[in-house]
């Protein structure tokens, strides 16, 4: 049977933000280390510590932007740690991901690859276990053009001229990881970290909230209802509000039957529902639509195999894969009216990754190599 | 509509065909995926306003949907031409079982 499909240029949604091809870089498993930082004393061929194979694979595909530290890793994260001489930055506990955190990969580390793939930095701050006076400094650290410690500090470590970053998240997953808030409760906690971010250099900055999980509109009602409640309406500014939504597995990453195939796309084309449940539950709020949504984490999560650690969400990508990724950039492009950014989870080796990295042990004097497919 | 048997032992159905159009100066890109595991799709599309003039098609499919590249089989997968007819206003294509399509096509 023939399937009919007709187009209508002059039915226009909206205009598509290239945001919505974006990616996101966790401190977990290999996607930082390994995947992203080799350090300039390594035998890859690196530029600066980041492994050039990885920057080549990426530049092919454009990423926009690039959303960084976590994840969960971003609520136990202090930006402190990863600045100033790397021999002399502290070794922390990644928490979440059964990992010893060396802190060599950092601000000025990120920025730096961010423009060599040609993306734009989207750093997520910590409120869990943070405080408004360690997102302010970042963002001073990161925005202001002035003569401050705070500047010197960053000149002192190599980059005298602000880094620029537009995209600023206001703490991730708020409902777990990031705190375990109620959604009021964090939208009291938004409203204190926000008032303290404010456009001090000459990129104006984007706020992006914690939003729900999935079509999860209690968090959002909530949320909203104590955001709106404020003196002065629109203040603390807010900008964006993310929501996460994972379709999870059916069978496992490469063994599936013909059902499980079905199962799997079915709960990927959910995120239609969690698009239009989400922009519904904010336009009760937000009726002119000049807050967007963000989908900043989404994809498939499989179990991981044996050869894997289980806490490094390593998972082998099919045609299954492929064509979850593309009915939910589909749908995001027929919601480009309200939908201003996605995030795949994640960019390299952990999740619904782009790239996979081999460890080729080619000589024991040369220590490993690896390639990005 | 395919049938499937969900999680829970039910039957239940998902669309087959799904995709989006977008507009980039005269250029129009539409993606199309076609979900069944086992059956091809032929696709009539037409635009309102317009003949479209085809200047590229491309799909990934695979015969088998576990398929994917590793490093032992780097190129399992990968895009290759689509075979685009024109039928007065419309084209029409074939899409396999499993695959994501990629047209690009302007308006005259």
């Amino acid at each position: 049977m023939t399937q009919r499909v007709t187009v209508v240029p002059a039915d226009r949604i909206g205009t598509i933000n290239p945001n919505l091809y974006g990616h996101f870089s966790e401190h977990l498993g290999t996607c930082i280390y390994e995947g992203i930082w080799v350090g300039e004393d390594s035998a890859i061929p690196n530029q600066a510590g980041i492994r050039l194979d990885v920057v080549n694979a990426l530049r092919r595909i454009h990423p926009p932007v690039l959303r960084w530290p976590g994840g969960n890793f971003a609520d136990d994260y202090h930006w402190q740690d990863g600045i100033g001489p790397r021999d002399r930055r502290p070794t922390r506990l990644n928490l979440w991901w059964d990992a010893v955190e060396p802190n060599q990969f950092g601000t000025h580390e990120f920025i730096t690859f961010c423009r060599m793939i040609g993306a734009q930095p989207y750093l997520c701050g910590n409120v869990g276990s943070g405080s408004p006076r360690e997102l302010r400094e970042w963002v001073e650290y990161c925005n202001y053009g002035g003569d401050t410690t705070l500047t010197r500090t960053r000149a002192a470590n190599g980059s005298p001229e602000p880094f620029g970053v537009r995209y600023w998240g206001v703490g991730n997953e708020n409902w777990a990881a990031g705190g375990s808030f109620e959604g009021g409760d964090y939208a009291v906690e938004y409203k204190r970290f926000a008032t303290f971010l404010q456009d001090i250099g000459k990129v104006p900055l984007t706020l992006i909230a914690c939003g729900a999980y999935g079509s999860d509109t209690s968090w959002t009602r909530s949320f909203f209802e104590k955001y709106t409640r404020t003196p002065f309406p629109g203040v603390p500014r807010l900008h964006g509000f993310g929501v996460h939504y994972y379709c999870g597995t059916a069978g496992n990453a490469i063994e599936y039957t013909t059902d499980q195939w079905y199962q799997l796309l079915a709960a990927g084309a959910e995120i239609e529902k969690v698009v239009t449940i989400q922009r519904a539950a904010m336009d009760a709020y937000d009726p002119q639509r000049k807050i967007g949504l963000i989908i900043d984490e989404w994809g498939a999560w499989h179990p991981t195999d044996e050869a894997h650690h289980r806490a490094h969400l390593w998972q082998q990508n099919t045609m299954r894969d492929a064509l979850i990724a593309a009915q939910t950039l589909d749908t995001f492009n027929r919601h480009a009216d309200k939908v201003v950014m996605s995030n795949i989870a994640q960019m390299i080796n952990v999740l619904q990754s782009m790239i996979f990295i081999r460890r080729i042990r080619a000589d024991r004097r040369c220590g490993w190599f690896a390639r990005a497919t | 509509m395919i049938s499937y048997c969900n999680k829970q032992g039910e039957d239940a159905e998902l669309a087959q065909l799904s995709g989006s159009a977008s507009l980039k100066g005269d250029m129009l890109t539409i993606s199309l995926v076609n979900a069944s595991a086992e059956a091809g799709c032929t696709v009539a599309l037409n635009c309102v306003g317009g003949e479209l003039i085809v200047e590229g098609a491309q799909v990934l499919a695979s015969g088998d949907i576990h398929a994917y590249n590793s490093f032992d089989a780097p190129d399992a997968v990968k895009p290759r031409a689509l075979a685009v007819t024109p039928v007065g206003d419309a084209i029409e294509l074939e899409l396999p079982a499993a695959s994501v399509a990629r047209i690009q096509a302007k308006l005259a």
